[in-house]
């Protein structure tokens, strides 16, 4: 019992994490069909700012932290994707991966390969304990903050008029151009909300690792990427189900798997995940009319 | 008979035009210290890995970032077959007895590395095939980590994370060339091919191309485990270059440098495959000496990595640009004049010297599919 619901718990959190890393490539994938692998450098931008802004008080940090990312969004999306964008998926992909070699480099020469290491805040590394369940505060941190997230993006898409926007561009964008939707505004839009992603999932990666190296966030990015194809990269709700599916099944396998295979959870894992996509290359969830975004 | 060696001479002209360029600048290499012969072949390794990659991604159209799977499986594969018996019985005692007593030269190990990654490439392709476009970059992608997964965990055969080390070294410049020309030679024989003309078929038209009868997914699948065959083969020489090989070699910084190469000189052509590997690994020579120097009067401030961003800069730049390449997916242009087919090679490769180098800056010749079209 124990075991179950301790189990549980880290599936929980790991799927979170994951939805949260699927959620902003899915944002931008939704719209531009771009597989954003610079979505790393945002994070890896995000966790340099909370390394930099040590001293200052953490609403501080925080919010600097969110300009940076979303700033730093806007900017790719006008210097590198802006030119891309008609080409073909696999040129965006390709360039996306260029642009994220390119700062975890740059970030390199700045900053030297080292680990930098930071507090983010104490509540960070102390944990309750029920019995004998084991709870870290950050995974009730990390779960709050995704479903908060998750909960304050589906207002915005269905609620207000900027979200309707998006999702009339994230299924159909011609014709939603040719309705009067602004294309470099909901194009930008969509990058500043997966900068907001990839500030919250820098804090939370930062408050469980404590040090950001120049390829920080990269492997979150390649879990987020797997966890929204596996769900269907072209619908968020997909990309969340996917997050938790990813996590459920690596917890599973964590657990299940016996001793002498353990430490090939994670081949096993992405050979799944290739298995997947050659028989269900759409995701698990396909998208319908109207449920895209 | 002159028909004939007309037609060879047409045949090879583009490939041997290539090599040519490509031993001119290891030649100029091996005239400096020793680092650079080292890294000379180092960049005829590359040259391996990106005609490679280039055999599949070039004719299918079809990105793989998980080529260096199979780089890691040749690899792996030739230094366990490298290492004397007597020093894989103390690094890997545990290891099932067939690897630790099998035992060969340094060309049958290579050979043997490319062989058994083309038969772990018949098994991706099966399924691989049948799908196309982004879901198959990414399938390529969870491939990679999960090969790259094993070497890291397989412990009683790879050794994890520590690597195999103390490979007797055998991949030196001749060796190293006379792999780069086989490849070319490969290469350029497959894209000539029925099979090659067939894949290209569907590249431009996948719909068209399967109503013409063409099964789509078995012309990728050739395609993929010819491919696959050349990429293990580049990884079995850089095992034996470096007398080394661990799991973090071959994973994406690699991918991506072997991607910039092909990007760059224009993934639809070998000579673009060609042209891109010896263009970055210049540059990245260059860029690597200027490091805390001066490059052409203006000084450069000494930081790690900042090759890697001017490399990045450069790809994104030509992206943007210029997203088919240096060569534009187009074929070295050789002269043709009439009556001079027959003349020894030597005279041909002569003359092309200057066309490789004009082909390559401008990229632009008037004519396309010449080669192709005969």
């Amino acid at each position: 019992m124990t075991t179950l619901v301790q189990a549980l718990v880290n599936a929980l959190n790991l799927g979170g994490l994951y939805a949260l890393y699927a959620l902003g490539v899915a944002m931008v994938f939704g719209i531009l069909r771009l597989v954003n692998f610079a979505h790393s450098s945002l994070i890896m931008a995000g966790g340099y700012t909370l390394v930099f802004t040590a001293s200052l008080p953490l609403v501080v940090r925080l919010a600097l932290t969110v300009a940076v990312c979303v700033a730093l969004a806007m900017v790719l999306e006008l210097v590198a994707f802006r030119g891309v964008r008609s080409a073909a998926p696999e040129t965006m992909l390709v360039t996306s991966f260029a642009v994220s070699m390119l700062l975890s480099s740059l970030a390199e020469s700045l900053f030297g390969a080292l680990p930098r290491s930071t507090d983010v805040d104490p509540v960070f590394r102390e944990s309750w304990t029920f019995g004998q369940i084991y709870l870290p505060k950050i995974n009730a941190v990390t779960v709050v903050v995704v479903v908060v997230l998750i909960g304050g993006l589906g207002l915005f898409l269905t609620r207000t008029p900027a979200g309707l926007r998006m999702r009339a561009a994230a299924e159909d964008f011609a014709t939603a151009r040719l309705l009067g939707v602004a294309a470099n505004r909901v194009i930008s839009l969509a990058f500043a909300i997966s900068g907001v992603l990839a500030a919250a999932a820098a804090v939370l990666l930062l408050g469980a690792n404590g040090s950001v190296t120049p390829t920080f966030g990269f492997n979150a990015v390649l879990f987020g990427l797997i966890a929204a194809v596996v769900g269907g990269l072209s619908s968020l709700r997909g990309a969340v189900a996917g997050g938790f599916v990813l996590g459920a099944a690596s917890q599973l396998l964590q657990e299940a798997l016996p001793v002498g295979l353990a430490p090939f959870r994670d081949a096993l894992l992405f050979a799944a995940v290739f298995c997947l996509l050659v028989v269900r290359p759409q995701g698990l969830i396909r998208s319908g009319q109207g449920v895209r975004v | 008979m002159n028909g004939l060696l007309r037609r060879a001479g047409g045949a090879l002209g583009v490939p041997s035009a290539l090599f040519a360029g490509i031993v001119v600048v290891a030649l100029l290499a091996t005239t400096g210290p020793a680092s650079l012969e080292r890294l000379a072949v180092g960049g005829l390794v590359n040259i391996v890995l990106v005609i490679g990659l280039y055999v599949f991604v070039g004719n299918s159209g079809v990105w793989s970032f998980g080529h260096m799977s199979f780089a890691l499986v040749g690899g792996y594969v030739a230094g366990l077959l490298a290492l004397p018996v007597r020093l894989k019985g103390q690094l890997l005692p545990d290891a099932p007895a067939l690897v630790r007593e099998l035992h060969a030269g340094p060309f049958v190990a290579v050979v043997v590395g490319g062989l058994v990654a083309a038969v772990v490439a018949v098994v991706v392709a099966v399924p691989l095939s049948r799908i196309g476009g982004l879901s198959a970059g990414l399938a390529t992608v969870s491939l990679l980590i999960a090969f790259s997964a094993v070497a890291a965990q397989w412990q009683s055969v790879t050794r994890g994370q520590k690597g195999l080390s103390s490979i007797p070294t055998s991949t030196t410049m001749p060796v190293a060339l006379g792999w780069v020309l086989v490849a070319l030679l490969l290469a350029w024989a497959y894209q000539r091919s029925s099979f090659g003309i067939r894949l290209r078929a569907s590249k431009s038209d996948e719909v068209a191309a399967a109503a013409s009868g063409i099964s789509v997914p078995v012309q990728r699948g050739v395609g993929f485990v010819l491919s696959a065959f050349l990429t293990g083969i580049g990884g079995a020489l850089f095992a034996l270059q470096l007398g080394s090989i661990n799991p973090d070699v071959f994973y994406l910084d690699y991918t991506f440098l072997i991607i910039t190469m092909l990007v760059l000189g224009g993934a639809g052509s070998l000579t673009g495959a060609v042209a891109g590997s010896v263009a970055v690994s210049a540059l990245a020579e260059v860029l690597r000496r200027a490091e805390g120097g001066s490059l052409l009067g203006l000084p450069v401030p000494a930081r790690p990595g900042l090759a890697d961003v001017v490399l990045g800069v450069v790809l994104v730049v030509m992206l943007l640009r210029r997203p088919s390449g240096l060569t534009g997916g187009r074929e070295l242009r050789l002269p043709r004049r009439r009556g001079e087919r027959h003349r020894p090679p030597a005279v041909t490769r002569d003359a092309s010297e200057p066309i490789a180098l004009a082909g390559a800056v401008a990229g632009a010749g008037p004519e396309t599919r010449r080669e192709d079209s005969r």
